[in-house]
């Protein structure tokens, strides 16, 4: 039986341990800041792209590896498997995966031991596909059909995050500076979500922000009877611990899950959408 | 919010507004040629927009002239639109809408203005063009409603917007007021701690001062240290608060230099096995050997960082290990240089980790409440990581152990690896470690240290798949933990002459190893490994390092090492000790320089990485001096750098040779040696013995100094040669006996007996100088303790072998004699045996002349004592030292001196 490996990029935002007991490889997006250019999760932590951009820091590009490094990076793993699945961001907001489709394909015959899947999602979204890789592997799956579930399972995944307001998102350039002050003054939240591979706006939450932070779980988890209750992500970006515990408490309230886990979303999340940033992150049946 | 951001927030806001009013321009424009406006009214529109427009964008003009034109402008088209318009609601509108869009803005003003427009707009309506029709109730119904309306979300706009900005501008007083309290509260820190340093490096020096004095009683010596340990130690906490004081008022400047990681990583260690102290915790470094050699940074404050983060680890750490990890990723400018500090202690809660980089913050667990600190390191470490453009961040699992790592740009000035191995093709090495979870820390850290360096690195656990491995002899080293040497020790020994062999141990708990194999002390870590396969000759015995191979003594030769490193100096200081001569310190160039002037020095130390002057500009500045002398000084370098061609480079540099930090016997011998003055050199036994002869005669036919070292007796017996010598007589006195008694115990396989004589014989041999054999005994109480039986079995026979040999050698230093030539010597001495009642009365009043703290009285009993012996033994030895120690105010342990002679005449060693 073939030996396969499962690779993703870092902005899945599983938990370190689960890398190292599944032995899923990890490719580091880079934080590039004022001061030089950092591995997301490696050298720069969520906490630190927020807390830099807080106090000042004017630059906190993300940055996905180069073709190059892809290539090296697959070449490393192929030595330990004979056929690899890489589980990539979403296309539509990051180069990751078309870089990491260039690397295969300058691979040459190697690169046909690749099977390269854009998830469509970020974040723990993605995690969720990362997780079902690693059960299909486990399962005995060969790669092409591990890659050919996690296509079909693409539009099954719920990707959303509430933010504080669209400050970050302006500076990253994704809303105009307008919205943001329209946000900032009016007390909205944006809601995100991620839709064919898109990041679109959902809804938006008014007032309060820890009160709007539990209307959107209670909007997300509402229809619980078509959630797959196997597992639910909640991610965030600089929430207290106290105000995320709250949240946990009410998605157990809302929904039974067999295991709820709470992740830090890494360091290119957290500085496209800011302190306050959380999501809960489900699959549907 | 910043200056700037307001400065923004205004020009942003007038951007808004003309956008707003070439809005309602455009909608004008339309209405004009809609309506039939006439036509001189699309020029004004025009004019009104170019004006406006080169006033917004043109940056001289200030946004408050900008605001007074658009206000004119505006009444101006209001004007208009209400004189074209017979209809008042058009325009109202189309104000009310640019004034919600002015709203995000929070532009209070703006909107008041907007207000106005709007109501002068009514006004005009009504009473200039009469277009408002009052005839019916229908239409007062509808113009008040439609006015109310209008006014209400006007006036609801205002009120909310300017009370969202007035809570903004309180909010930035408020900030500021904080910032300026904080900037206060720094400023008062850095003062009180500038004037508690001044006086407490007084109270430390002057206990330096103290220290030196010859002749102090030992309580006095030990009371003097304590207060010099007390006092460094509060400037430590002091120098924290200067520090943190410094950062937070934007007063701490970095200062960037070249520097060489491998002297960092050495200073490093040496503070952490220092502050490690009898922790039964493992210090593991893993470091990149491709990191490059020269790196240009503020090295004295990354040293502060990792030493803080490493001192942390080791407070909160209990047993396992704190393992410091260095490595690099390549940069467009340098490197980023990657650093992390995992420990195995008792980890911290989430809630905690939020509040852990607060300043005076010490995260309070129950778990933690014995550990000191003023909460100020970790505050410390992240502001200068952050002034260094870097970013630290901690992992944390409560009760497993916590991960602190920080990533720093770093820029390059040699981009050669800090470690290269000479012939690395030609190296083959192989690691043999157990299956613990230590051992596995150690394999994994062997084999990445081998990919690293580009070196054939083998492994294996298994001893049979050893021997197989090493019979093919293509290994050219073995490195085998400590406990895997000893259970293999003959195959060890055996490989030893074909192959280089390493075992690696604690420096404490050390075993003594056959001349054929090296050890490598802990933390074993690259720059130990790339020093014994570069055949640097510093890894070396640990007998050459206990200093028992020292061959002369130069107590005339006076040294001065500088370092910046107090740690380190101790550290050299501390090797040079068994050379006995005069040792200076200097912690730093320009003070090593001052000290130079008195020109008595012969020879010099010199680190190579120091701040502000290193050691090849402080050689220069030397070697520039007047004089011959300044000349011809010897000055040696000392550096942590493992790199092939160093010397080169130092000679070339005007310092006469190097010596490779960790500093090892073996080398620091060779320098001495080729640098001290011929006529400073003395033999020990000369010098030491020299004034009696009959000693250094014997010493002479001892049989070697690794066997039985009365140095080392003398030293562990107070430095009183002839208490040394009692207690010597008395364990050759009981040594056949126990010699006996322990053989019968081992025949019975008594073991718990068996454990506690040896047990003893560890500490009684230690204490006459028989390090060898305490060294063995201490082996075998612990294989006793660990139920390996084996080992014992293995080795009883050598321990009581080595017991009568020193038992032998003891004798012979004593003068050949036994039994008889003591008594004889206590006789000549004129001590007659003590009765047991006379004893008993004088062993009563000493307590109680130490319960009732009374010196006068202990010392005229310890001279009454004087003229007495008992079973062989002089009572001077116990009431003696009881008087000296109640002299010193130690009346409890002046008592504890007393307890120690048994009535019915068994005196304890």
């Amino acid at each position: 039986m073939k030996k396969i490996g499962i690779t993703t990029d870092c902005v899945c935002d599983l938990p370190e341990a689960f890398y190292r007991l599944h032995d899923i490889g990890i490719v580091y997006f880079y934080i590039t800041t004022d001061t030089g250019r950092f591995r997301d999760g490696f050298e720069i932590a969520s906490e630190n792209v927020i807390e830099y951009l807080e106090n000042g820091g004017h630059k906190a590009e993300t940055n996905a590896p180069a073709p190059e490094e892809y290539m090296g990076f697959f070449e490393n793993a192929l030595k330990k498997y004979d056929e690899i699945v890489h589980i990539s961001i979403t296309s539509k907001v990051s180069n990751s995966c078309p870089n990491a489709a260039a690397a295969v394909e300058k691979m040459g015959e190697n690169g046909k031991r690749v099977h390269v899947v854009d998830s469509y999602h970020l974040s723990t979204g993605m995690g969720h596909m990362v997780i079902k890789a690693v059960e299909l592997r486990d399962a005995g799956k060969s790669a092409a059909e591990i890659a050919e579930e996690l296509y079909s399972m693409r539009e099954r995944v719920s990707t959303s995050f509430i933010t504080m307001d669209a400050d970050y998102l302006y500076r990253n350039g994704k809303t105009s500076r307008f919205v943001s002050r329209l946000c900032t003054s009016f007390n909205l939240h944006p809601v995100l979500m991620l839709k064919d591979g898109r990041m679109t706006l959902k809804t938006i939450k008014v007032g309060r922000y820890d009160k709007a932070m539990l209307r959107y779980v209670r909007g997300e988890l509402r229809i619980n009877r078509r959630i797959d209750k196997t597992r639910l992500f909640i991610t965030y970006a600089g929430c207290s611990v106290k105000l995320v515990n709250e949240i946990r408490a009410e998605t157990e309230r809302l929904c039974r899950f067999d295991e709820v886990i709470v992740t830090k979303a890494s360091a290119t999340v957290s500085g496209n959408c800011g302190p306050g940033t959380l999501g809960v992150l489900f699959v549907y049946e | 919010m910043k200056y700037t951001d307001i400065v923004t927030d205004s020009k942003s806001s007038a951007k808004a507004a003309w956008f707003v009013f070439t809005l309602c321009t455009v909608i004008m424009y339309a209405m004009t040629y809609f309506n039939n406006w006439e036509t001189w009214v699309m020029a004004a529109l025009i004019i009104h927009d170019v004006i406006l427009t080169v006033m917004t964008f043109f940056p001289k003009i200030p946004v408050k002239a900008q605001s007074a034109v658009l206000m004119v402008f505006s009444f101006s088209n209001i004007f208009i639109c209400s004189i074209m318009e017979n209809d008042i609601y058009p325009s109202i509108a189309v104000f009310i809408s640019a004034a919600i869009l002015v709203a995000v803005y929070k532009n209070i003003r703006l909107l008041i203005e907007y207000a106005l427009l709007t109501g002068a707009g009514i006004l005009y309506h009504i009473f200039v063009l009469r277009s408002v029709s009052f005839d019916t109730m229908t239409d007062i119904t509808n113009f008040v409603v439609r006015v109310s309306v209008m006014m209400t979300a006007q006036f609801f706009l205002i009120v909310f917007i300017g009370s969202m900005a007035k809570y903004e501008e309180e909010m930035k007083k408020s900030v500021e007021e904080a910032r300026q309290a904080e900037r206060y509260k720094s400023d008062f820190l850095a003062n009180m701690s500038h004037e508690i340093r001044t006086p407490m490096n007084a109270i430390v020096g002057m206990c330096e001062l103290i220290l030196r004095e010859n002749g102090l009683s030992e309580s006095v010596r030990e009371n003097c240290f304590n207060i010099q340990t007390s006092g460094r130690n509060l400037l430590a906490i002091i120098n924290d608060i200067l520090d943190f004081s410094k950062i937070d008022s934007g007063k701490m400047e970095l200062i960037y230099d070249e520097f060489n990681i491998a002297s960092t990583l050495n200073d490093v260690i040496n503070m952490s096995e220092a502050r490690k102290g009898s922790k039964k915790i493992d210090i593991i470094v893993n470091a990149d050997p491709n990191i490059p050699r020269g790196l240009v940074c503020d090295e004295v404050r990354l040293r502060q960082v990792i030493i803080n983060l490493m001192t942390n680890g080791i407070k909160y750490t209990e047993q396992g290990f704190v393992t410091l990890t260095v490595s690099q990723t390549k940069q467009d400018y340098g490197i980023n240089l990657f650093v992390s500090v995992a420990d195995t202690g008792i980890g911290i809660t989430e809630e905690n980790i939020e509040k852990l980089f607060t300043s005076f913050r010490q995260v309070d667990t129950k778990k933690n409440r014995s550990v000191e600190g003023t909460g100020l390191g970790l505050a410390i470490s992240k502001r200068l990581i952050t002034q260094m453009g870097g970013f630290i961040s901690v992992k944390s699992e409560y009760g497993k152990g916590s991960e602190f790592r920080f990533a720093i740009p770093v820029k390059v000035s040699d981009d050669r690896p800090f470690i290269t191995i000479k012939d690395s093709e030609k190296v083959h090495s192989l690691g043999f470690f157990g299956t613990t979870d230590r051992d596995r820390q150690y394999k994994n850290i062997f084999i990445d240290m081998g990919r690293r360096l580009g070196v054939d690195f083998k492994y294996t656990s298994d001893p049979d798949r050893l021997k197989e491995m090493t019979d093919s002899g293509s290994f050219t080293h073995v490195f085998a933990g400590k406990e895997e040497y000893i259970s293999n020790s003959d195959f060890f020994d055996g490989l030893s002459e074909k192959t280089k062999v390493f075992v690696i141990q604690e420096r404490i708990d050390a075993i003594t190893l056959p001349d054929t194999i090296k050890c490598i002390y802990k933390p074993f870590y690259v720059l130990s490994v790339a020093s014994a396969l570069n055949n640097e000759n510093i890894v070396i015995n640990l007998s050459e390092r206990r200093g028992a191979d020292i061959r002369f003594i130069a107590p005339k030769a006076r040294i001065l090492i500088v370092d910046d490193n107090a740690i380190n100096l101790k550290v050299a200081a501390g090797l040079m000790q068994p050379y006995h001569m005069q040792i200076m310190t200097a912690e730093s160039g320009p003070a090593a320089i001052r000290m130079l002037r008195s020109k008595d020095i012969d020879l010099v130390f010199m680190d190579h990485m120091m701040p502000e002057m290193d050691g090849i500009e402080a050689t220069k500045i030397i070697r520039d001096m007047d004089g011959d002398y300044y000349k011809k000084l010897p000055i040696v370098a000392l550096t942590a750098n493992a790199v092939n061609g160093v010397k080169e480079m130092f000679i070339r540099e005007g310092l006469n040779d190097f010596l490779a930090k960790p500093i090892e016997i073996s080398a620091l011998d060779r320098i001495l040696r080729a640098y001290l003055p011929g006529e400073y050199k003395q033999s020990p036994a000369t010098a030491e013995y020299g004034k009696n002869d009959r000693r250094s005669g014997n010493r002479a036919n001892s049989g070697g100094p690794k066997m039985f070292d009365p140095d080392k007796g003398l030293m562990y017996t107070g430095g009183d040669d002839s208490v040394y010598r009692e207690i010597l007589s008395l364990y050759v006195k009981k040594g056949p006996e126990k010699i006996e008694y322990i053989g019968g115990l081992y025949d019975k396989k008594d073991w718990k007996n068996y454990i506690i004589e040896v047990h003893a014989l560890k500490s009684t041999s230690l204490s006459i100088g028989a390090e060898k054999l305490s060294a063995l005994a201490k082996e075998l109480e612990a294989a006793g303790k660990s139920g390996n039986y084996r080992t014992i079995d293995r080795k009883n026979d050598a321990l009581l072998k080595m017991y009568g040999n020193v038992i032998d050698i003891a004798k012979e230093y004593l003068g050949g004699n036994d039994e008889s030539s003591e008594e004889q010597s206590l006789e000549d001495a004129g001590l007659t045996e003590i009765s047991a009642e006379l004893l008993s009365e004088l062993i009563q009043k000493a307590k109680d002349a130490c319960g009732s703290f009374d010196g006068d009285a202990m010392s005229e009993i310890a001279e009454k004592a004087e003229a007495y012996s008992h079973n062989g033994e002089p009572l001077k030895k116990y009431f003696g030292r009881a008087a000296e120690l109640a002299e010193d105010f130690e009346y409890e342990s002046a008592a504890a001196e007393i307890e120690k002679l048994d009535v019915s005449g068994e005196a304890s060693v």
